[in-house]
């Protein structure tokens, strides 16, 4: 089962008309067991939507979707409407390395290639379709994007890996950057780092936001009140409330949204 | 058990494993102590770089050394690229379970085969059905054949060992699976494949069984100049002046081949290992 093809005719959203990513009734199941349980979220451009719930809820499970990074998974099953800008992405015959290109994702932990730094940022380029001063570019273009230009210019040439790991991690966004997306999807990016590093991803969560659609997956319940615009709050599952960042915080429709926001606790 | 005699076993069992390693090192240090001893006398300029004459008795082992070089170089030729393509096969598109035990099971059945029994398949398959006559190529082809489960292995382990992370931040940097395998696992599955070339490579320029029947002669043998033909070897070199023992040169003339063939191994798997302690350092 991989869905069924976009039927749904997109008629043009009232409010939500930058929503570029849509889940209606989305269902995912690893093998017999349910994961993802009727799924409703857009996710609208130019806002930090940050994703939190407790730990098993299914948050990356959702986010690894969206950009059909679990494909490779053994027993995954999805069922459902996820569609991005109005075309199922689950629909038979969908590119899938387009999709993967227009939405990027930054795992938890940093993964750089045993590379140089700067050919890590053009891993996702094509080779052989850019000349030498391309690559420069774009090099020094997303290192500064992300706060690192400063830091590495000076030996773009050494292995990645001997950079820190708050470092590794903005370099894995840079070069997610470099393939140009609309959508950034982040699981987890801080939870690695340093309280400084973790600081200058957030700042860079800021910068980026105009430009971008970002979808942010936190532990750090502190980490979403700085940073969030929109709220998602996912507890086994299922989506128990979703909504502006400043009301899911001080008038929560639901209990469980206030005790975990506030005590950092579920009983879910 | 008391404590005594938890002692006792303690001190039995430590002994056993001691001289279980005595044994084992004083055998090979004889081993080599003795090729080296007796081979010594017979290595010089002239030995290594004039053609044998007499039946090996006299001149010296020029023509066994390229031969034995030519014919290793060319089953690496053959041998690395197939096991590339079964490595990664096996590793990314053999999904099923059953396959994938098939496949071992393939594998290392191979790799237990005798290597007479190649040599056998040899003069069957190249000589008897298709007439090839003696060709010094057909024995390079068993060679590869004979060494593939070694390189496929060794490849597979090293791909397999990539973790998973890489592959799937590869695939969320729209790489396609083609991508995937030249940019991210070839360059490490290489190390591995390397390393099992060496290996195998040292296990091959060993060999006299498998390519005895179909690719060489014992003497009047130099530079082969097309695919056909024979090639003379180290080892078959060995062999046959092992049968005149009765010659004081002709023996010494043995050692001394079989000198200069135990270098050559030891230079492979020195090789190898070189390779291994890189390939444990890259990924972490
Ligand atoms: N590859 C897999 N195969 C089977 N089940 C899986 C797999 N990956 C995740 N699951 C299950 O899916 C559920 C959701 O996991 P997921 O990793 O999405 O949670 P999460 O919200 O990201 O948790 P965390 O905050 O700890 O990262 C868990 O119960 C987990 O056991
Ligand atoms: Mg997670």
């Amino acid at each position: 089962m991989t869905g069924k093809p976009a039927l749904k005719l997109v008629a043009p959203v009232v409010s939500g008309a930058t929503a570029l990513i849509e889940a209606e009734k989305f269902n995912v199941w690893f093998h017999d067991t349910q994961v993802l349980k009727d799924i409703a979220v857009s996710f609208d451009k130019g806002l930090i939507n940050c994703i939190v719930g407790p730990s098993g809820g299914g948050k990356s499970t959702f986010i690894r979707s969206i950009n059909r990074i679990n494909d490779g998974i053994d027993g995954f099953v999805v069922q459902g409407e996820l569609s991005f800008k109005g075309r199922n992405i689950y629909a038979a015959g969908t590119d899938v390395t387009q999709i993967r290109k227009a939405i990027g994702i930054v795992f938890q932990k940093p993964c750089v290639f045993p590379k140089s730094i700067s050919e890590n940022v053009l891993f996702g380029l094509q080779p052989l379709r850019i000349t030498k001063l391309e690559k420069l570019c774009v090099v020094e273009k997303q290192l500064k994007a992300v706060s690192l230009w400063k830091e590495v210019s000076h030996r773009l040439n050494d292995p990645a890996t001997s950079l820190s790991i708050g470092q590794q991690q903005r370099l894995c966004i840079a070069r997610t950057l470099a393939i140009n997306p609309e959508v950034i999807l982040l699981d987890e990016p801080t939870s690695a780092l340093d309280p400084v590093s973790t600081r200058a991803i957030e700042e860079l969560m800021l910068k980026l936001k105009d430009r971008y659609t970002l979808v942010f997956v936190t532990h750090n319940i502190q980490q979403a009140k700085r940073i969030a615009d929109k709220l998602i709050f996912i507890c086994e599952g299922q989506i128990i409330e979703q909504g502006d960042k400043d009301k899911l915080f001080n008038q929560p429709e639901h209990e469980r949204t206030r005790i975990y926001l506030h005590d950092e606790y579920c009983e879910c | 058990m008391n404590r005594n005699s938890r002692y006792a076993a303690n001190y039995l069992f430590t002994a056993v494993v001691w001289s279980a390693v005595i044994i084992c090192c004083a055998l090979l240090c004889f081993l080599l102590s003795t090729i080296i001893w007796n081979g010594v006398y017979a290595l010089s300029f002239k030995f290594l770089l004039s053609p044998a004459s007499g039946f090996g008795a006299n001149g010296g082992i020029i023509y066994q050394i390229t031969g034995s070089i030519l014919l290793i170089a060319v089953t690496a030729i053959i041998s690395l690229p197939i096991a590339l393509g079964v490595a990664i096969y096996k590793s990314e598109f053999l999904k099923s379970c059953r396959l994938q035990r098939l496949s071992n099971l393939l594998i290392y059945g191979l790799n237990g085969v005798p290597s007479v029994i190649f040599g056998i398949f040899g003069l069957i398959f190249f000589v008897n059905l298709l007439g090839a006559g003696i060709s010094w190529f057909a024995g390079a082809i068993i060679l590869a054949i004979m060494i593939l489960p070694t390189i496929v292995l060794s490849t597979y382990q090293a791909i397999n060992s990539i973790p998973t992370i890489y592959r799937e931040s590869a695939q969320a940097l729209g790489l396609d699976t083609w991508q995937i395998i030249t940019r991210v696992l070839l360059p490490q599955g290489l190390d591995g494949a390397i390393t099992g070339l060496l290996i195998g490579l040292a296990r091959a320029i060993g060999e006299t069984a498998p390519i005895m029947f179909v690719a060489t002669a014992f003497s009047g043998v130099d530079i082969p100049d097309s695919l056909n033909g024979p090639i003379t070897t180290l080892p078959t070199h060995i062999l046959a002046l092992a049968k005149q023992a009765t010659d004081a040169q002709a023996l010494q003339n043995a050692w001394g081949a079989g000198l200069v063939l135990l270098c050559l191994v030891m230079l492979l798997g020195f090789a190898a290992l070189m390779g291994r302690i890189r390939l444990k350092t890259r990924w972490q």
